[in-house]
């Protein structure tokens, strides 16, 4: 991964990379994923138990 | 356990802080060590990126030791198209329409994988497959909440990095003229 990533202009200026582009976005089956790994109950769960373990620590 | 950075700094003291991100090891990208160490503070604070750190829960649990298994960095980015493009092409990249405010559409904004890696020294316990599916399954949220559907990413030009994206469901479409860096898109869908 790259740091620039953030801050570069993404310029497209070849031809055939945009028709790759459409090609990917419109005829390629999309891999699916778990949409619960970041839901916000596991999101929540994950804050209270480092608030609790934390404090744990703190007090301890 | 998935937290994002804005939480951690607001759960943990200074020195837990300082001892979790020191922890952070990642020879094969030092770029990705630097960022988080150097970088991500300033960019969550100016909000020009979000950081989600994946902590060992059984060890936090267990030994209250702080442990970043993981982290990636999520933003906006925009592609720039070029004029010359048929309508129809535009229309299938934008998804709606080849046209805003009269003028032929030159910009389509996808949601930024920019920074995903694992820690060199707790690398066993986490698949990289899982960290590239809690990012993508935060820029779902975002999706429901907002819209959008592209995602990408760049990556350096080595089989490992394309196989390990290809595999989490994105393409090649290009290589940077300029930097040489791989661009790779899939669909939120």
């Amino acid at each position: 991964m790259a740091t620039a990533s953030f801050d570069k202009n993404i310029v497209i200026r070849e031809k055939e990379a945009v028709s790759k582009l459409v090609d990917i976005l419109t005829k390629t089956k999309t891999k699916s994923f778990d949409e619960q790994l970041a839901s916000a109950e596991a999101m929540t769960r994950s804050e209270e138990v480092l608030r609790s373990c934390l404090s744990r620590l703190k007090n301890s | 356990m998935l937290v994002s950075f804005e939480k951690f700094l607001e759960i943990a003291s200074h020195k837990v802080y300082e001892e979790a991100i020191s922890t952070f090891k990642c020879e094969n990208d030092v770029e990705v060590e630097k960022f988080l160490k150097l970088r991500a503070l300033q960019f969550e604070s100016t909000a020009k990126s979000r950081t989600y750190l994946i902590i060992a829960e059984e060890d936090l649990i267990i030994h209250g030791n702080v442990r970043i298994l993981a982290y990636y960095t999520v933003a906006l980015q925009t592609l720039k198209i070029p004029e010359e493009i048929s309508n129809n092409q535009i229309k299938k990249l934008d998804g709606y329409s080849a046209r805003k405010g009269g003028e032929k559409i030159t910009e389509i904004s996808a949601f930024l994988i920019g920074q995903l890696d694992k820690n060199d020294l707790f690398g066993e316990n986490i698949n990289g497959d899982v960290i590239i599916e809690s990012a993508l399954s935060i820029l779902m949220r975002v999706r429901k909440l907002i819209g959008g559907r592209i995602v990408f990413v760049e990556c350096l030009d080595k089989p490992e990095l394309i196989n390990f994206y290809e595999r989490n469901g994105f393409k090649v479409f290009r290589q940077d003229p300029l930097d040489k860096l791989i661009q790779m898109v899939r669909n939120l869908e």
